[in-house]
């Protein structure tokens, strides 16, 4: 098992370091940072000035070490708007963006086992119809539009919650829900069609003949072996979590990166946005070492191999 | 198949949704009553037929007195343009890089699913932001987001029937007796990799559509002057007081037609499922 | 002078699907004894394992409609509650499955899903279980049993998985087994292996075994009694020995004379010609009919009672008197 995590660690820091990589080069040889930096009416020395002070001569390799050495240390540059550091604009807004994905995912996983869950048990009765169609229509909502719309009636016409901002707790809300119910709908759907695979195997077939409850057969038996999927799903929800919370902060003005990311990018302020991308997709790599290991955890033949 | 879409409601209701939609797309010059460009400020944020506005125009007008309808008929032609394309893109892309793949083996194969690791690691609105914001708004570069973010799902597939053909007994029975590469894949490899394929199609336009409606919601999608249904619900945002009707309708119209597409995919999956080899 | 623990009476099964509905029993009764081994013998759909399951109550009540009564000592089972029927299940009836390689769940260790039957149906330490179950293992032959307790099922081969299968269903000391084809999955040394200790448990214990095969050559080694279903129904029924000796019904006969080397020396294998017919759609006479070669009118007709002829029983006409000569179906 040891060596299955060792190898994992290294694939995380290799796909980590091809996220900087990839970074860098879409921002600097896709694009002119120069260009975006200077006025519409600078002057083609002006721009060439600039070019040579900040090192967008040197060749690309020596821009990239630059670069990567500076990340190390955690200089990432000095954001255009804000006049402070990118990174400390950045890390300001990690906590917020952070309750709200935590958030979104408790709820996602609140919602989407037990109905899952309870979908397949209870095969096409009425309430499994339900199920699937809420979790159908969940996965056809654009996550903006909802929030618009939980936006519209809760805070609007119900004024039960404020619509925006992070001044209080009740503002979690509304965002999270919204946040959240895409990936509820995902996991509500594969744990559904998971489950009844499941539950047609043999060794539930042995369990209910070992006169076991059904309670027993299917959380304990069933679901266990469901979880290996739920864990993969999870990991990629999380990716999706990440992205719809630059959609979800930017509708709910929530004072996240995700906001701050689609700010940055109409000011064209793009050592920010080096920064956010980076760290979200460095957390995502992270946390889908987490579920490897958990995934390690449940299934013993990795743990034994 | 009649037999089985009569049979299955929701995958005929999918069906007609996406014929209505990609008729409305391609007669938009013909049906829409208004140029949606068309300003006309006296009467803008006029409210839809059913809460109290004129049958002029049925859903109301916007901000600057355009035509709701227009611009929802004129929107769908950008969401199944990037739909369509973009997924054409996508299955080029992702069939050409998994047959390579899964075809060459060894190092090629060993690279290419290194990237596709890496892709995945990445979360695709970030990449389709990211793409767009250095880009800048373009159609063709919308198009361009859509083909990559979606084209590892159909590598993998293409590469994972590859693999396991090659492994099959019969394989080498047909070398054997002098089979050539050419004729196993036609007759083999395609037949199987079909049905799955255009599953993950219809999958991957609903992710598509969704993918233009965030990034035009954001700005970063199409240029602005263009209609398009997420651009629309941004717009409408902001006089959410006054009309909410304009949030709501742009909302709708992107719901039923994910709405639609998933539904034909649930219905194709079932339908093509008996016939795919497990 | 009563030892019949189990007394199956006009079992009916029919299965409700959206093709219509399937006859998968049809009024089948038997009985069995205590420490009687009986084979229930078939093909493929003629509802030997239909029945099995309906004993201990596995089968999924919509889509499947069960009539009849099915008496373990003086309790109809079929009429119990099920909250009931689960403190039967693993305790007094138990039951082995096919495949080996399935049957257990792969993320639990052998000695979890054996101590968890233990501690479903007796109040027991832990301690105590885990002595029960390693005694079991020794029983069931297989060498090192406190290893296997901290094992998984992925680490065992088929046949100790369907030995530790036979030890899980027997913890609780029931009154019946039922093995539905427990070594078709196996090899056949593996095959004997099993039906050995099978053979041994029966005698060690004096559990009543029900087991379901398609193989004579098993049934020949295993069983005291035998039961022939077709198409849903008990053809046959006879002591072992009388059956192989001399089968009453035609397609036991043409089963046991299909089996090469049977008669000795023989040119060419028999068949049974024609095919099994679909239990959507049965007749109103006897369902072999259509491929029996004494077959006449009255076979066509009406379903054969069942004839007792010194306890060897069997439903046929040709054991009547109102049989007429040989049929048009020979060959």
């Amino acid at each position: 098992m040891t060596k299955y995590i060792g190898k994992r660690f290294l694939q995380s820091i290799i796909a980590i370091w091809g996220i900087t990589l990839i970074v860098f080069l879409v921002l600097n040889v896709a694009g002119d940072p120069i260009t975006l930096m200077l006025p519409p009416t600078a002057s083609f020395e002006e721009m060439e000035a600039l070019r040579q002070k900040l090192g967008y001569n040197d060749p690309l390799i020596v821009q990239y070490w630059r670069f990567l050495s500076n990340a190390l240390r955690g200089d990432f540059g000095q954001s255009y708007n804000y006049n402070e550091p990118a990174l400390s604009v950045v890390l300001e807004r990690v906590p917020a963006t952070v309750t709200l994905a935590v958030t979104a995912f408790i709820i996602s996983l609140l919602i989407g086992i037990p109905t899952g869950i309870l979908s397949a048990v209870k095969r096409n009765s009425v309430l499994d119809t339900m199920i699937r169609s809420f979790a159908l229509l969940g996965q056809c909502v654009p996550a903006f539009w909802l929030g618009i719309m939980l936006m519209l009636f809760f805070s609007v016409k119900l004024k039960w919650l404020p619509t925006s901002g992070f001044q209080s707790w009740n503002a979690l809300i509304l965002p999270s829900l919204t946040l959240g119910l895409f990936s509820a709908a995902t996991i509500t759907r594969m744990l559904r069609s998971n489950m009844i695979e499941i539950m047609g195997k043999e060794y539930i077939d042995t369990a209910r003949a070992k006169g076991l409850q059904n309670t027993i057969v299917i959380m304990k038996h069933a679901f266990k072996n469901a979880l290996s999927t739920i864990l993969t799903v999870m990991g990629l929800q999380i990716a999706g979590l990440l992205g719809g919370a630059v959609i979800t902060e930017t509708v709910f003005a929530w004072p996240g990166i995700g906001r701050l990311l689609v700010q940055s990018i109409n000011n064209s302020d793009f050592m920010v946005v080096e920064v956010i991308v980076i760290i979200m997709a460095t957390s995502f790599v992270v946390v889908n070492f987490i579920v490897d290991i958990l995934y390690c955890i449940i299934n013993p033949r990795i743990k034994l191999q | 198949m009649w037999k089985s879409l009569k049979e299955n409601r929701t995958g005929m209701a999918g069906i007609i949704i996406m014929l209505i939609v990609i008729l409305m797309a391609l007669t938009a010059a013909l049906i829409a009553p208004f140029d949606p460009a068309k300003q006309n400020l006296m009467a803008k944020l006029a409210p839809p037929v059913w809460s109290g506005g004129t049958l002029e125009h049925i859903l109301g007008t916007d901000q600057l007195g355009r035509d709701i309808l227009s611009r929802i008929i004129y929107g769908s032609r950008v969401t199944m343009l990037v739909a369509f394309s973009g997924t054409i893109w996508a299955g080029i892309i992702g069939i050409t890089m998994g047959a390579v793949s899964g075809y060459y083996g060894k190092w090629v194969d060993a690279v290419i699913m290194r990237i596709v690791d890496i892709q995945l690691s990445f979360p695709f609105i970030l990449l389709a932001l990211f793409v767009a914001a250095v880009l800048g708004r373009s159609l063709t570069n919308i198009i361009l987001i859509a083909g990559i973010s979606n084209w590892v799902q159909y590598a993998r597939l293409v590469r994972g029937e590859i693999l396991s053909v090659k492994e099959m007994e019969y394989i080498e029975a047909i070398r054997s007796v002098g089979g050539k590469n050419g004729r196993i894949i036609m007759f083999h490899i395609i037949p199987n990799v079909i049905s799955p394929v255009i599953v993950q199609a219809t999958l991957g336009m609903a992710r598509i559509i969704l993918m233009e409606a965030s990034l035009s919601f954001l700005g970063l999608g199409v240029p602005l002057e263009i209609p398009t249904w997420g651009r629309m619900l941004a717009e409408g945002r902001d006089f959410m007081l006054t009309n909410p009707w304009l949030a709501i309708i742009p909302g709708v119209a992107i719901t039923v037609t994910v709405l639609g597409v998933n539904l034909m995919g649930d219905w194709l999956r079932d339908y093509l499922d008996p016939k795919l080899d497990v | 002078m009563d030892n019949t623990i189990l007394r199956v009476e006009e079992l009916n099964i029919v299965f409700h699907t959206k093709h219509g509905h399937a006859n998968a029993v049809n009024n089948v009764s038997f009985e069995l004894k205590k420490g009687e081994k009986l084979g229930l013998v078939g093909e493929s759909g003629s509802g030997k394992s239909v029945t099995s399951k309906s004993i201990i109550r596995l089968l999924q009540s919509p889509p499947a409609e069960i009539t009849g009564r099915i008496y373990l000592n003086d309790t109809d089972l079929l009429k119990l509650p099920e909250k009931e029927m689960m403190n039967y299940r693993g305790n007094r009836i138990s039951m082995i499955f096919q495949e080996p390689m399935v049957s257990l769940n792969p993320l639990f260790t052998i000695g979890n899903q054996m101590m968890e039957v233990l501690f479903r149906h007796q109040k027991i330490s832990r301690d105590d279980a885990r002595g029960k179950v390693t005694e079991m293992l020794k029983t069931v032959d297989i060498p090192s049993p406190q290893t296997r307790l901290k094992q998984y099922p992925f680490e065992l081969s088929g046949g100790m998985r369907q030995r530790i299968m036979i030890a899980m269903s027997l913890l609780c000391n029931p009154e019946i087994l039922i093995a539905d084809e427990p070594t078709t999955a196996l090899d056949v040394t593996i095959q004997a292996q099993i039906l050995d200790l099978l053979n041994k448990l029966n005698e060690d214990y004096g559990t009543s075994i029900i087991f379901i095969t398609h193989d004579l050559g098993v049934i020949a080694e295993m069983v005291d009694t035998v039961a022939v279903m077709y198409a849903g129904s008990i053809v046959e029924k006879a002591t072992v020995q009388e059956f192989f000796s001399a089968p009453f019904h035609p397609y036991a006969e043409g089963l046991l004379y299909s089996i090469p080397g049977i008669r000795g020396d023989t040119e060419k294998l028999e068949t049974i010609s024609g095919s099994v017919p679909s239990i959507y759609q049965l007749s109103e006479g006897c369902a072999f009919h259509n491929r029996c070669k004494y077959v006449c009118n009255i076979c066509r007709q009406k379903k054969p009672e069942i004839q007792d002829i010194d306890g060897h029983l069997v439903s046929c006409w040709k054991y009547t008197d109102a049989w007429k000569g040989a049929g048009t179906n020979a060959g």
